[in-house]
């Protein structure tokens, strides 16, 4: 494996980017926002659908979030943008933040209107790309590493081909005493009695079964089913036929490492290894939680072909199905059609994908990097 | 029972005589996914057995290697992944027209499963 380069943070972590953040904490703040985003189109900037008022299990899965967007070592520096009276304030993100790394807050209400506020923010993003700008890669290894395993817009080849090779990757950096996240718990149904069986005790598999249970009886409880539109409709066209189905497939990109643990929305592990995530199945608000959860990449598996980004995390899209390749090949950054067509190996598509999440880490943009996709939805509880 | 797509014997089409490629995932499976679209009449050789397709199948979905009876599994992975919803021939398509989803009692088989661990 190549030698790894990346950004070290005062509490010891390292990005494998220098993102300059500019976050909203609520709808209202969006406009801010996005202003900065059209001024600077290198900062990442993240606008809310909701903030104001939510159920508490909502607001503290935003609050957890928000906080852990911030927390990613791919952030360099964050400039939290809030209305005022907001459910959890601009002001209260920021100092969490701490001496972490450099961080602002900006309240529309106190700064005197929009106008004050992009003023302010124009002025962080100055002072933090200059200072981001004087700091130099170093040297890192792969425990230090934190990915994330996602698969979307899923056909035939994601079970028999790309996510197993993703799970290939994956047992590799969790052997080198790095974390795995897997989310997308609604897409586990048919196959969680493999996950239970990987769960390290009792205690996990109480909270994997916890999770679960929730999320069944709530389709019930709204006279629906958990299986009801899931497989999508892309999916199906692309040959897979049940959720069970689908599931069996989509947890083969979590490998073969022991489950040390499930992760609330936005929770960081608490440690090293192989985490399971309760987020959403919906690709933005599922790469949203994980780059909460502290991932640096997200390797990210499709069969249909999807531009998906993220503004915090590089997105390596991997694809073993031809037809997605050509349908979508400028989105398409590790190509292991060969695999399926080829008789190339799977352990040669984890090899390829290797190279490329290393080359990413070091600086590389991805596909989406550069078509500048950066698609953010909060993970919330009717999210699924 | 598939008379309005009747079986093309292999010969009839003779660029097609060769088998063409599906791949099995396990050997408990009575489904494999076709490598190829398939029309009926191919043959595909899955576990060195040879099986005709009685319907037309398309890249990437399943066949039926095993004649799998109304409300039988469905097995893909050497798991069920749904069940029957009516008898499915070998050589036959096998998608959401004939398979149907196992959620009906998922919370009944957990229960048992929380109460043991």
């Amino acid at each position: 494996m190549t030698d790894l380069l990346g950004y070290r943070r005062a509490d010891g972590r390292v990005g494998v980017r220098n993102h300059v953040l500019v976050l909203a904490t609520v709808t209202c703040a969006n406009r801010v926002v996005q202003r900065i985003g059209q001024e600077f189109p290198d900062v990442a900037c993240i606008e809310q659908s909701a903030g104001c008022i939510a159920l508490d299990d909502d607001r503290v899965i935003a609050h957890r979030i928000m906080s852990g967007l911030a927390h990613n070592p791919n952030v360099g520096a964050v400039c939290f943008v809030g209305l005022g009276c907001e459910q959890t304030p601009a002001a209260l993100l920021r100092g969490e933040i701490g001496d972490a790394k450099l961080a602002d807050s900006v309240s529309i209400q106190a700064c005197g209107g929009s106008d004050e506020a992009v003023a302010r923010c124009r002025e962080f993003v100055l002072r933090a790309r200059r200072m981001l700008a004087a700091q130099a890669r170093e040297p890192f290894e792969l425990s230090e590493l934190s990915i994330a395993t996602k698969c979307g817009g899923s056909d035939w080849t994601s079970a028999i081909a790309s996510n197993p090779a993703v799970g290939i990757v994956s047992d590799r950096v969790v052997a080198a005493g790095g974390t795995s996240l897997m989310g997308e718990s609604a897409g586990w149904f048919g196959a969680d009695h493999i996950l239970l069986e990987r769960a390290r005790d009792d205690a996990v598999r109480a909270r994997i079964l916890k999770v679960l249970v929730r999320l069944y009886e709530a389709a019930r409880q709204r006279g629906t089913r958990i299986d009801d539109g899931n497989p999508s409709p892309g999916n199906m066209a692309g040959g897979i036929t049940t959720l069970t189905e689908k599931a069996l497939g989509g947890i083969r990109k979590s490998g073969e490492s022991v489950i040390e643990g499930m992760l609330a929305p936005g929770e960081a592990p608490p440690g090293k290894g192989l985490w399971l995530l309760d987020n959403p199945s919906l690709d933005p608000a599922s790469v949203a939680g994980m780059a909460a959860a502290g991932a640096q990449i997200v390797l990210f598996t499709t069969g249909r072909g999807t531009p998906l980004g993220s503004p915090i995390c590089p997105v390596v899209k991997i694809c073993a199905s031809a037809e997605g390749v050509r349908r979508v090949p400028g989105h398409i950054d590790v190509d292991i059609t060969d695999i399926v067509t080829g008789g190339a190996s799977i352990a040669s598509g984890a090899d390829r994908i290797d190279r490329s999440m290393c080359a990413v880490a070091n600086g590389a943009p991805t596909r989406s990097e550069a078509l500048g996709h950066r698609e953010f939805v909060m993970p919330q509880v009717g999210v699924l | 029972m598939h008379a309005d797509r009747p079986i093309e014997p292999a010969a009839a089409s003779p660029a097609r005589a060769l088998p063409r490629r599906a791949v099995a995932m396990d050997s408990r499976d009575n489904v494999a996914n076709a490598l190829e679209p398939l029309e009926a009449g191919d043959r595909i050789d899955v576990f060195g057995r040879p099986v005709a397709a009685c319907t037309a199948v398309p890249l990437g979905h399943k066949v039926a290697i095993r004649n799998i009876p109304a409300g039988a599994a469905v097995v893909k992975y050497g798991q069920p992944i749904g069940h029957a919803r009516s008898d499915i021939e070998e050589g036959e398509h096998v998608h959401a027209h004939n398979v149907a989803s196992l959620f009906t009692d998922w919370l009944s088989s957990q229960t048992g499963q929380a109460d043991r661990s």
